[in-house]
């Protein structure tokens, strides 16, 4: 296990050989809110193209502060933030908030729909677009419900379609299956592992759940409590793809073992 | 079919037992007592008014009603367009609301006869009091339907860089119309309340009137019996003013705005 590993090694972890400017740099980002509290410290993290990293830290530490901030939805105080080398933040960037945020008026199909309409592309490719969408997550029998016929499970795989309806480069997962049971937990984990190998989107995935970081990580980074800073950075060399076998491998739970008693020094 | 009867007979049995219960103590206070019909007439009395005055009834609960609706869907109308420009201007509605809330706190009674001296007798100025009553619920609920919203809808919003518009048609107004069915429920019964005490103050001439005059005639005139009829009358218009306000309503409510569940 290594302790604030230096960006280039954290790099190379990934094993597959991608290159390229990496998707997400931050340096010594800050965040104080106007109250004075200060809930990010001089978090240094960077993510390379196409790699998959899961936050972990005690609640409230500001780890999903750190990840509104990065899609842009809060302004940081302090140090730099950039995307794919490009200071517009916004773009290419989707967000899985923790609830499913899904538009209860609305079909399931026009809740995928939304993020093209908002954007102002064409309709016609939209909609098939967001039927093969659906299918991906299991819900091509279930576009012209409505969210409220869904169950839980259900309406995050909505969420989850309607984030890839704009092909992002970049997506950012806000603790989405924290409200779920463990089993559709893990189905949801093994889905999103799926549709990440396909399309190899850079992954940023904040959770409370060891198991859940290991399995669908490259890397795990441990946030401490606030305000949040990196205090651990853990690349995940496990065999890609993961599969559910890789839960009972001895390796697998050497990982949450030592994760997990890193997140506890935390608390 | 058959089991839907019966649930219908399982929910209207015991208020039903409940009317049936109180009509026969009122029957037997009246009998016993012998109290004047003048004062408290039995319900055999009022039944007996009722009938006789039938058409009498039935056409001022017409115009009552007509007076009422007419008021609630202004209040409707206007209360939305108010709660709208409260909630994209602040500046108005800061300076504003402190002049709706005297819509809410001012005694109806009391300046319903201002109304009538401004704008006459007749219709019009039946509809405007019942229109002030309603009002005021439809403009809060309105601004609170535009104003309250999910944080992480309107951040997903920002997120896809919704325009002014596009946020206000496709996620703001959507969203509000829970709201405004709940201001609509309140608003419809007071719609009701607001004709009757217009009616207190103006008739609609010749011979035409709604229940407010029929219930201040014949409280004049003593006629106790027709009077708790024409107060029954203007309790079931309430009653089926709101309860189509409040089916209309959820039925709207069922079929878009079931809340989500998390499990």
């Amino acid at each position: 296990m290594t302790t604030r590993r230096p960006a280039p090694s954290s790099l190379r972890s990934l094993g597959d050989g991608l290159t390229g400017s990496p998707a997400l740099v931050a340096e010594g980002v800050g965040l104080t809110y106007a109250g004075g509290i200060e809930a990010l410290r001089n978090v240094d993290l960077t993510v390379a193209d196409g790699q998959f990293v899961s936050i972990v830290g005690p609640s409230g530490c500001g780890k999903s502060t750190f990840l509104k901030a990065v899609a842009g939805l809060i302004p940081i105080t302090h140090g730099t933030l950039t995307l794919r080398g490009d200071s517009d933040r916004r773009a290419d960037v989707a967000f899985v908030f923790q609830s499913p945020t899904l538009l209860t008026w609305r079909t399931v199909l026009g809740n995928v729909e939304l993020p093209n309409e908002l954007r102002g592309g064409g309709r016609s490719t939209a909609r098939s677009h967001a039927r093969e969408l659906l299918a991906l997550v299991g819900l091509a029998d279930f576009a012209d419900r409505f969210p409220s016929e869904l169950s839980g499970g259900m309406q995050m795989r909505v969420s989850l379609a309607r984030a890839l309806m704009t092909d992002p480069r970049i997506m950012l997962l806000d603790e989405p299956f924290g409200a779920l049971d463990d089993l559709t937990r893990q189905r949801l984990n093994e889905d999103l592992h799926r549709i990440w190998l396909r399309d190899r989107w850079t992954g940023l995935f904040v959770t409370h759940n060891v198991s859940e970081a290991v399995y669908l990580s490259d890397r795990v980074v441990v946030m401490s409590s606030r305000p949040g800073q990196i205090v651990a950075d853990v690349p995940i060399e496990l065999s890609i793809p993961r599969t559910p076998d890789h839960r009972s491998d001895p390796g697998f739970a050497a990982y949450v073992r030592e994760i997990g008693a890193r997140l506890r020094e935390e608390v | 079919m058959a089991a839907r009867a019966s649930a219908l007979v399982r929910s209207a049995l015991p208020p039903l037992t409940v009317f049936l219960t109180v009509a026969a103590l009122w029957h037997g206070a009246t009998a016993i007592l012998n109290i004047p019909a003048f004062v408290l007439p039995g319900p055999a009395d009022v039944a007996r008014e009722a009938f006789a005055n039938g058409a009498r009834l039935v056409s001022a609960t017409g115009l009552t009603a007509i007076a009422a609706l007419s008021g609630f869907c202004a209040s409707l109308v206007i209360g939305c367009l108010i709660g709208f420009a409260f909630s994209q201007w602040p500046l108005v509605r800061s300076s504003c609301y402190p002049y709706a809330i005297f819509l809410q706190t001012v005694p109806i009674v009391a300046i319903a006869p201002l109304i009538i001296i401004w704008f006459g007798t007749g219709l019009q100025s039946v509809i405007l009091v019942a229109f002030i009553v309603s009002l005021f619920p439809m403009i809060t609920n309105a601004t609170a339907g535009l104003t309250t919203l999910d944080r992480d809808l309107l951040a997903l919003f920002r997120l896809y860089h919704a325009s002014r518009w596009q946020t206000l048609t496709k996620l703001r107004l959507p969203a509000a119309v829970p709201f405004v069915i709940a201001g609509a429920k309140t608003s419809s019964g007071l719609s009701v309340i607001g004709a009757i005490v217009g009616e207190f103050f103006a008739g609609y001439g010749a011979e035409r009137y709604g229940l407010g005059y029929l219930i201040t005639l014949t409280s004049g005139q003593l006629k106790t019996a027709y009077l708790f009829s024409a107060v029954l009358c203007s309790t079931a218009l309430g009653l089926v003013m709101f309860g189509a306000i409040s089916a209309i309503g959820n039925a709207v409510l069922n079929r878009w705005f079931r809340h989500q569940t998390h499990g």
